[in-house]
């Protein structure tokens, strides 16, 4: 078709000679929409979070798991690194402690504005001007540090100067990676390692270890199982390692070993990177292999506290804009999958309401009707809260609560394609139903289809970080704007980053993705403007 | 009416009977019980409280028991709290929720018709501009990000309105004000959108153009013409509005402190107390399909085109 318009000769033309172009729904939708800025606006701010999502790995951010507990509650700045922040918040704590034994000298009203911020728990506001007071006094030698304070700070400056985070990503014997050995292998590694003949010690050690391991996980009573004898015990852990099977056995003997191997060798390499630091052969950021004990490492290391976070912190040092980068990942991705999910229940169940009537259409359209009357997102919080809070739970309990709309959506557009032409024509020629309603009645409402579930994204979302911010959606170390929101109310007072951060990223997504879907939906269906 | 009225009462009970019974075997056949504690009891002693609480008949048994107990009002012991039963529980933390909820949906009910019907009378002025942009706002923000965020702004720099708390406590009726507020702004927002919209279309009609003919005053056409044919999408949106409510104060509740039904429900979803659980969705549910019926009723009084 496309080449029988540029091709003017073929072209259907008017009386005037002029090409008649066809329009389709789907241009004539597209050009409304681009008059309309703000849903082009909203496009553009959607498209850019799906792409920082989707590129987050290749992103220059800290890993969102990484937790660094110097690092707690740093505040989000721009120039200053991890160890400047580090230090100011030190200060401010040595400059309140002197304040308020008399040390640092303050105005009176400086002091009485101190106690009555105590009074309304402004604690960043006593904190600042304490900071602020207290480099001026300095600066102006009218205050020095008592020698505990000063022998604290130097430790902490020299903490931060030398701190190094090593990070060993693989660990390589000649050409194979240690994680895909065997316990033997492993064994006879480590034994080399630290200087032993043969393995018998440490495969002893070892097992030993896994025993108490797996009397742990055994569920006994606790009085019962502190007064076991010996022999009982190896009875009963005997009969459990069986119960796990070999294959789990050797599976967590080999992290072990291969645990007890990565704990060395981080010793061995940091040590290294120290001395070559101190005698300033190497730069960091460091990324590299390094040779140590016969065994090849890839090392990424780097001068920990010389890290900039733009946005802050958590409450275990982590990163806050790359949690909020990953976590809006899993929010976008479980808006869409679930919208998905649920539009896939939708259509299967309405286009058979709508394409079959009568009996099959009563009952479903009843169902719809009861659980639009039913509280569902009461239902969805027992079963998160019952069956475990997986993320795929969570899909299942939204999903299967969040497809009456589309039902009723498709079933409406099925009912007015029922006694179309071409579906009288498919079924004159013996088509059977579900190829009638698949092939022919689904794909001629999908443009409809696909507007709407644009429109549920949003409310999928919004649902989702409803239960994670109750604690029953998506779990520690992954984050999801409901749970950096809800971590963020727990300590807003004193670190309100925290909680206007991952708002202002839930916020403007929402804003941009509502904006979108209505100028998509204005676009398509004209005469839906000014209605919900 | 009185047919109408009664084929809707009984639509009343199939609803109610389908959250019954899918909330009662939910929570059975999740694994896990009530009294699995850190510790494992003796056996005696739980096969004990199974007897006491009924647990050791078969599940249809206990099914039946429990429709028998709830249709006569009792909704049986709490698993967890042992001082008291479920109805105690519900019945002393129902009210303060009710509160909130009714000042709440005040609140969205009278700003929102007034914002949207001075949207629509000023249309494209800046009550108009302001309207639809507080109404995009509240559908976007969360109402776990706008309760929080209140706090920080009138609480903690202004001072203007307590943090948290609740009247019922003794901390002035103030301590309503936040939470209501932050639970009502996305029915406020929704409302005030239907309103302006439906109040265009209305202005536009044919019955309104008559009216200004026969040279009535402007604001006795909005008020005495205009405004009843304008309800109806506000009225039909008062049912999920009702239901996003009873939602959506589990958050808030949990936000401000508030001494609700919310906190339970949620505790005892942790808990496994099966009855307090139960309890709470069978309350809720009561609550929005009576609510339902009546904006059902209230939509057949004010629009005399449905038939019944």
């Amino acid at each position: 078709m496309k080449e029988d318009i540029k091709n003017k000769e073929n072209a259907a033309t008017n009386e005037f000679d002029q090409v008649v172009v066809g329009n389709s729904l789907t241009k004539d939708a597209w050009k409304r929409l681009r008059k309309n800025k703000m849903a082009v606006v909203g496009m553009v701010i959607v498209i850019l979070y799906a792409l920082i999502s989707a590129f987050a790995p290749l992103l220059p951010l800290h890993d969102y798991d990484e937790i660094i507990l110097d690092h707690q509650n740093l505040g989000p700045s721009f120039n200053k690194t991890a160890g400047e922040l580090m230090m100011e918040n030190k200060k401010k704590e040595l400059y309140f402690k002197a304040w308020k034994d008399g040390s640092l000298v303050l105005t009176e009203e400086q002091s009485a504005l101190i106690v009555s911020w105590i009074d309304e728990s402004k604690t960043n506001s006593v904190w600042n001007l304490c900071l602020e007071e207290g480099e001026k006094q300095l600066a102006a030698g009218t205050f020095t540090w008592s020698s505990s304070d000063q022998k604290t700070l130097d430790k902490l400056q020299k903490k931060i100067d030398e701190d190094i985070f090593v990070d060993i990503t693989k660990i390589y014997q000649g050409d194979t990676n240690l994680k895909k050995l065997d316990s033997d292998s492993l064994a006879k590694v480590y034994a080399t390692m630290i200087g032993l003949d043969d393995t018998t010690l440490i495969l002893e050690q070892t097992y030993k270890e896994m025993d108490a391991f797996v009397f742990n996980t055994i569920e006994m009573d606790a009085d019962v199982k502190k007064n076991l004898s010996d022999e009982e015990k190896a009875t009963i852990i005997d009969k459990e390692i069986e119960k796990l099977g070999d294959a789990y056995f050797e599976e967590k003997l080999a992290e072990n070993l291969y645990g007890k191997i990565n704990a060395q060798v981080l010793r061995d390499v940091t040590k290294i990177l120290e001395n070559e630091s101190e005698e300033g052969t190497i730069s960091f950021p460091y990324k590299d292999t390094i040779e140590v004990d016969g065994l090849t490492i890839t090392v990424s290391s780097s001068l920990v506290n010389q890290r900039h976070y733009l946005l802050g912190t958590d409450y275990s040092g982590r990163d806050l804009l790359s949690r909020i980068i990953y976590g809006g990942q899993i929010s976008i991705m479980i808006g869409i999958i679930g919208t998905l999910f649920s539009v896939f229940i939708g259509i299967v169940l309405g286009a058979l309401a709508g394409y079959l009537g009568g009996k099959v259409d009563y009952i479903i359209m009843r169902i719809v009707d009861v659980m639009y009357g039913l509280p569902y997102m009461l239902i969805v919080i027992i079963c998160m809260a019952i069956f475990g809070r997986s993320i795929l739970n969570l899909f299942i309990a939204l999903g299967i609560v969040s497809w009456l709309t589309i039902a009723r959506m498709v079933r409406g557009q099925i009912m007015s394609l029922k006694n179309s032409e071409y579906v009288e024509a498919a079924r004159s020629m013996g088509a059977k139903t579900w190829r009638i309603i698949f092939k022919h009645m689904i794909p001629n409402s999908l443009s409809i289809i696909i507007v709407y579930s644009t429109l549920r994204i949003p409310s999928f979302i919004m649902q989702e970080s409803f239960l994670s911010f109750l604690g029953l959606g998506v779990q520690a170390p992954m984050a999801s704007w409901g749970s950096l929101i809800s971590n963020g109310v727990a300590s807003m007072t004193i670190y309100p980053w925290r909680l206007i951060f991952p708002s202002i990223a839930m916020t403007l997504f929402l804003f941009a993705m509502n904006f979108f879907g209505d100028g998509l939906r204005d676009a398509f269906d004209p005469q839906s403007k000014n209605q919900l | 009416m009185t047919k109408y009225i009664i084929k809707r009462l009984l639509g009343m009970i199939p609803t109610l009977l389908v959250i019954i019974t899918l909330s009662f075997f939910i929570v059975r056949v999740a694994p896990g019980g009530p009294f699995d504690g850190e510790r494992a009891l003796p056996e005696e002693v739980l096969a004990n409280i199974e007897a006491k609480y009924h647990l050791d008949e078969p599940v249809l048994q206990q099914y039946g028991r429990y429709l028998f107990d709830v249709v006569r009002g009792d909704l049986g012991p709490s698993y967890k709290y042992v001082d008291n039963d479920v109805n105690y529980y519900i019945f002393t933390s129902l009210p303060n929720s009710a509160v909130l909820g009714v000042v709440a949906i005040l609140i969205a009910l009278i700003f929102g018709i007034l914002f949207g019907i001075l949207a629509a009378i000023y249309q494209n002025s800046w009550i108009d501009y302001l309207t639809m942009g507080l109404a995009v706002l509240g559908i976007s923000i969360p109402l776990f990000v706008i309760g929080p965020l209140l706090q920080l702004v009138f609480a903690m720099k202004l001072h203007w309105l307590p943090i948290s708390g609740w009247y019922s406590t003794g901390e002035g009726y103030s301590t309503i004000i936040l939470p209501a507020i932050s639970l009502a702004f996305a029915y406020f927002a929704t409302i005030a959108r239907l309103t302006r919209s439906s109040m265009l279309e209305t202005l536009r009609s044919d019955y309104i153009r008559t009216a200004k003919a026969k040279g009535m005053k402007n604001s006795t056409i909005i008020a005495k013409h205009a405004m009843k044919g304008a309800m109806l999408p506000i009225v039909s949106y008062l049912g999920p509005a009702f239901a996003g409510i009873i939602t959506g104060s589990i958050v808030i509740e949990q936000v401000f402190r508030v001494p609700g039904i919310g906190k339970f429900f949620v505790q005892s979803s942790f808990n496994r107390d099966y009855t307090l659980i139960i309890g709470v969705v069978i309350v809720f549910s009561v609550i929005l399909v009576v609510m339902n019926f009546l904006v059902d009723i209230v939509y057949a009084l004010l629009d005399p085109r449905i038939a019944y």
